[in-house]
């Protein structure tokens, strides 16, 4: 089994947000910003205390 | 040794699954008509016959850990799947260094000090406590990207029913493809079974191995987490294999799962059906490649699942075995929706 729950974390005070959707799958970081891995639109990767969040599982 | 206490023992995180495929291939290669390897790292063992072609999945990777970084106080390490960090603080690692292991200990800065730890542990606080300085880890040869493997302790509770250990998911599904190749030798279903790599960092060895077989159908055999410490409990230990009706990802095939639940009836196997909003399997990839491949997932409920202490009942196993060994003892039908 896979574990499916990723979750983005700041390093530095803990803030928790849920990883963006896109096409209704969790996108994946792909160099430094957000990938649909379906329809490969990006986004870009929150910034939380001037440093940028990282995906880690719940 | 017994297959399924070997099975467990071998370490094969994902991209490091040589040992645990090698092991195979040596146990099922005389139950079968042909075992061979595809080019991601599968293996793969045909056992020909007639109906529709049926594809066993078990995936051989199990979670674990990677050399990060090597810093003055230690190595840190990156994880390959999702451990639990807290159950990591205090076991005892191999890293590689060159064909060698050096032997570490998890810890974390606060642990190491005698220090309250007052936050939850992240994976990025721990660090793997060998003796050795960073010069003298560099000179032994562990470098970026070195695989560090959790030692393997096997022992059993309640009177040996229950066995525990690490790397039950998946190993407890390839030993169960093993069993019922034995058992279905020569009985003429045709059936794959698949040994697959690199499903707990993406589902990727069920993915790619579908493209050369194309089956008619398919069941992963994998395993879940249990519940049987919430009120509502649906997937307790020792109470029957589970099939799975939908996790986090998919909804699997119904004409499968009704011939599932029908066989288990019929020789009076217990089996649990699982509902889980946690987690999905191979057969997610598998049931969405070439044009749709109907896809089930049958297993077993494991306790402290991606922990280095992971808890299973031996009874429930041997059901599983014993399920999937009547229904494929006549040549599969195909399976239409």
């Amino acid at each position: 089994m896979k574990k499916t729950k990723d979750i983005l974390q700041c390093t530095i005070c803990s803030t928790e947000l849920k990883v963006p959707f896109c096409c209704k799958k969790e996108m994946r970081v792909q160099d430094s910003a957000f990938i649909c891995m379906l329809c490969n639109s990006e986004q870009d990767i929150p910034i939380c205390c001037e440093k940028t969040m990282v995906v880690v599982n719940a | 040794m017994d297959p399924l206490k070997r099975l467990i023992e071998l370490p094969g995180p994902s991209g490091d699954e040589w040992r645990v495929r090698d092991f195979i291939k040596k146990e099922i290669s005389p139950h079968v008509d042909e075992v061979y390897k595809d080019k991601f790292g599968n293996l793969i063992a045909h056992c020909k016959g007639k109906g529709a072609k049926v594809m066993l999945v078990a995936h051989m990777d199990e979670i674990g850990l990677m050399v990060r970084n090597i810093e003055p106080t230690g190595i840190s390490c990156s994880e390959i799947g999702g451990f639990e960090p807290v159950s990591l603080l205090g076991e005892t690692v191999e890293v590689e260094a060159k064909g060698k292991f050096i032997t570490g200990i998890i810890t974390t800065k606060e642990m190491a000090n005698d220090e309250p730890i007052k936050k939850a542990v992240k994976m990025s606080d721990l660090i793997i406590d060998t003796g050795f300085s960073k010069e003298e880890l560099l000179k032994q040869g562990v470098e970026i990207g070195s695989y560090i493997h959790v030692h393997s302790r096997i022992t059993t509770l309640r009177n040996g029913k229950l066995l525990v250990g690490k790397a039950l998911d998946d190993r407890i599904g390839c030993y169960v493809l093993l069993e019922v190749a034995k058992r279905l030798k020569k009985r003429g279903s045709d059936i794959y079974y698949v040994f697959t790599v690199q499903e707990e960092i993406g589902l990727y060895g069920g993915e790619t191995s579908v493209y050369g077989l194309e089956p008619d159908w398919a069941i992963a055999i994998d395993t879940t987490s249990t519940d049987d410490f919430s009120d509502q409990a649906t997937r307790k230990i020792g109470h029957g294999p589970c099939l799975t009706i939908k996790d986090a990802d998919m909804i699997t095939n119904r004409c499968i799962n009704d011939w599932f639940k029908a066989v288990a009836k019929k020789n009076n196997i217990p089996l649990q059906l699982d509902i889980s909003d946690f987690g999905t399997t191979d057969a997610l990839t598998i049931s969405v490649s070439k044009g749709g491949i109907p896809c089930t997932v049958a297993g077993v409920a494991i306790r402290n699942i991606h922990t280095t202490v992971g808890i299973v009942s031996l009874h429930d196993i041997q059901y599983l075995i014993q399920l999937l060994e009547e229904l494929l003892k006549q040549p599969a039908k195909k399976c239409i929706p």
